[in-house]
């Protein structure tokens, strides 16, 4: 009876792990292409081992005018609707918390990993610190210090920000990167959620996803 | 479950019963489930059999690791699936075979495993699903495990798994929002284990759901917009409710009871030394509601003394001190945001510390509790050098300085094998 018991406790483990690579194929069979233009980032930073960090335009956004960022917390989950620009990149149009279609526009969704905030007017209050009888401020109240809001941009991960490469090839992949010749197709579902397709060198694709 | 040293005497004295006639031999195993001696016993060979488990984890996660670029999708995929298919078939013929230890360990390997799949097919498909998500599907694989075999190796995978999922997740969100899912998973995680009679998970649970609140104190007064001494404080008065919860569910038969009290006193502790730093920050302003709440929880504390009290689990003089602990610790976060540093708080503090050590000790030698009563005996040498160190230094000389705190030392030191020895006899060991 428990030998039975392992083996259903085999299958569920089994079925979990299949489970999320038909969900990843199907996402890629059946979501958008979209090609995503990847930014150069600080060489000390990206390269960690075997995987390439990707960058895009819609990994950090800035609040647009008129427009304030202050309700997004770290750990949010964001659903952006995408327009492209003039030169045929796909950007942030707006943000929501919510999935909300607005015609053909693609929504990616994503999850705010940091918020950069300003607290450089903050710095007034912090005067005389060391100053005997220093009155601590005991809390900053962002709508005081920076009018308009005190939020400069936060980060957003799709899940799409790791490109795992065999060992050694990590460089003249980042390098290629960082000339502006590399660029990712990636395949949205209708969820928002977000899965790596290929990979374009100079506009060729030199890998393309497929289930084996 | 009554404690070890309990336990194993009562197993002497059974077989020592059943060799002279007294007691029927069908009965052993019925008077030591009662008392929780049945299950959840751990046997050398399935300690050794589960370390080896997790080296050979390890092991086969770096090979595969260093060799995976070198294979192609399909081997990759049938090595994921293949290593975890071999292992649970392992582990259903050690079932088979009688050897239930080793299928045990086998079971951690599975689920090491499972987690080991769950990376590598991310890097596969070039997946980027946040770690807490891994983890979290991974907590639950574990759970899953543990339910379902049953299994105590996953369970305490579960429960290991469970405190990097929460570490990560607030990590995530930059400590700013509370893990409640983790704490429903040690909450789970208890069940199981009581269930189970599996005293080693239950510590393991009880060690993780500290380490969840400590995880949670900056969290919780951000939230509550309380100060450090009142987040310290409710922590300190929560675990003085579940000692007393233990102390009032002593003679029930509730398995944990014993536990309930040792973790609750132990963290009580923890939280009274630490009410002695929670100025540092510079915030001791008391929050608008904390009286209400430091009062409702002083009245709580004495309710659940008086029903101990009741059920004879605490002599009346012990109530008092339970009243007396419990409105030291509500009122020193008032105390603070009033005197601030002041000498006279760090004086009221002192005072009120030691009393707190001389009862736990007091207490732990009266209910013949010897881990409680030692390591009250260590706080209270180390409150006493405290004292002198903090206190004498600056009056005395150098020569009288030393001179006294070697005689309090050896003094100390006697009473401590005074009462060590006091304790023994009574337990009879």
């Amino acid at each position: 009876m428990i030998a039975l018991r392992v083996l259903v406790v085999l299958i569920l483990h089994v079925a979990i792990l299949a489970g999320m690579i038909y969900t990843h194929i199907e996402r890629l069979k059946a979501g958008r292409e979209l090609t995503m233009t990847v930014e150069p980032v600080d060489p000390r930073d990206f390269f960690r081992g075997d995987y390439v960090t990707l960058t895009y335009a819609i990994s950090r956004l800035t609040p647009k005018e008129n427009e304030t960022l202050e309700d997004w917390q770290r750990g949010d989950d964001v659903f952006v609707t995408l327009s492209q620009s003039e030169e045929g990149a796909w950007i942030a149009d707006h943000l929501s918390r919510e999935l909300l279609k607005n015609g053909d526009a693609p929504v990616i969704k994503g999850r705010v990993s940091w918020v950069q905030r300003n607290w450089t007017t903050a710095t007034e209050a912090w005067a005389g610190e060391f100053e005997p009888n220093f009155a601590r401020p005991l809390e900053v109240k962002p709508d005081r210090l920076c009018p308009g809001g005190c939020v400069e941009h936060i980060a957003v991960t799709y899940g799409i920000e790791s490109y795992f490469v065999p060992q050694g090839e990590g460089r003249k992949i980042e390098e290629l990167r960082n000339d502006g010749k590399v660029s990712i197709v990636i395949a949205v579902g209708d969820d928002g959620a977000a899965a790596i397709k290929a990979l374009l060198i100079d506009g060729k694709r030199v890998y393309e996803e497929t289930f084996l | 479950m009554r404690p070890p040293f309990y336990v194993r005497q009562l197993k002497r004295d059974l077989d020592d019963w059943i060799a002279r006639g007294w007691v029927p031999a069908t009965s052993r195993d019925m008077i030591l489930g009662s008392v929780g001696g049945l299950g959840g016993r751990t046997s050398l060979a399935g300690v050794i059999a589960t370390l080896g488990a997790v080296l050979l984890a390890a092991g086969a996660i770096s090979f595969v690791a260093a060799n995976w670029e070198a294979m192609s999708k399909i081997l990759r995929l049938g090595v994921i699936f293949g290593a975890l298919t071999l292992t649970y078939l392992l582990a259903a013929l050690l079932f088979l075979r009688q050897m239930p230890h080793f299928a045990q360990a086998a079971i951690l390997f599975g689920i090491a495993m499972f987690g080991a799949g769950l990376m590598l097919i991310g890097q596969t498909y070039h997946m980027n699903a946040g770690w807490p998500d891994g983890l979290m599907i991974w907590t639950l694989a574990a759970f899953a495990a543990a339910v379902i075999v049953p299994s105590r190796t996953a369970l305490a995978a579960a429960i290991i798994l469970t405190g990097v999922w929460t570490y990560f997740w607030l990590e995530d969100y930059g400590f700013a929002r509370i893990h409640w899912a983790g704490l429903l998973a040690l909450v789970a995680a208890f069940a199981l284990a009581g269930w189970r009679q599996a005293s080693a998970e239950v510590h393991l649970a009880f060690v993780a759901l500290i380490v969840w609140l400590i995880w949670h104190a900056g969290i919780l007064s951000d939230a509550l917009g309380w100060s450090s001494a009142e987040v310290t404080a409710i922590y300190g008065l929560g675990a003085l409710m579940v000692f007393l919860a233990g102390r009032v569910s002593n003679d029930t038969g509730f398995a944990y009871a014993h536990d309930l009290q040792r973790y609750g006193i132990a963290v009580t502790g923890i939280a009274v030394f630490c009410l002695h730093f929670t100025d540092l920050d510079g915030d001791t302003l008391i929050s608008e509601n904390w009286l209400v709440i430091a009062i409702s929880a002083v009245l709580l504390a004495v309710l659940l003394a008086r029903m101990a009290g009741a059920r004879r689990q605490l002599l009346t003089s012990e109530e008092f001190a339970i009243t007396g602990i419990a409105t030291g610790i509500a009122a020193y976060p008032i105390l603070l945001s009033h005197m601030g540093g002041a000498l006279d708080l760090e004086m009221i503090y002192i005072v009120f510390a030691g009393l707190f050590i001389v009862w736990v000790i007091v207490h732990a030698t009266r209910v013949e509790d010897r881990v409680i009563a030692n390591l009250a005996f260590l706080t209270f040498g180390a409150w006493v050098i405290y004292l002198y160190t903090d206190v004498f230094q600056v009056l005395l000389d150098q020569a009288t300085f030393f001179l006294i705190g070697g005689v309090m030392l050896v003094g100390l030191a006697i009473l401590l094998e005074f009462v060590r020895r006091r304790v023994t006899a009574a337990e009879g060991g």
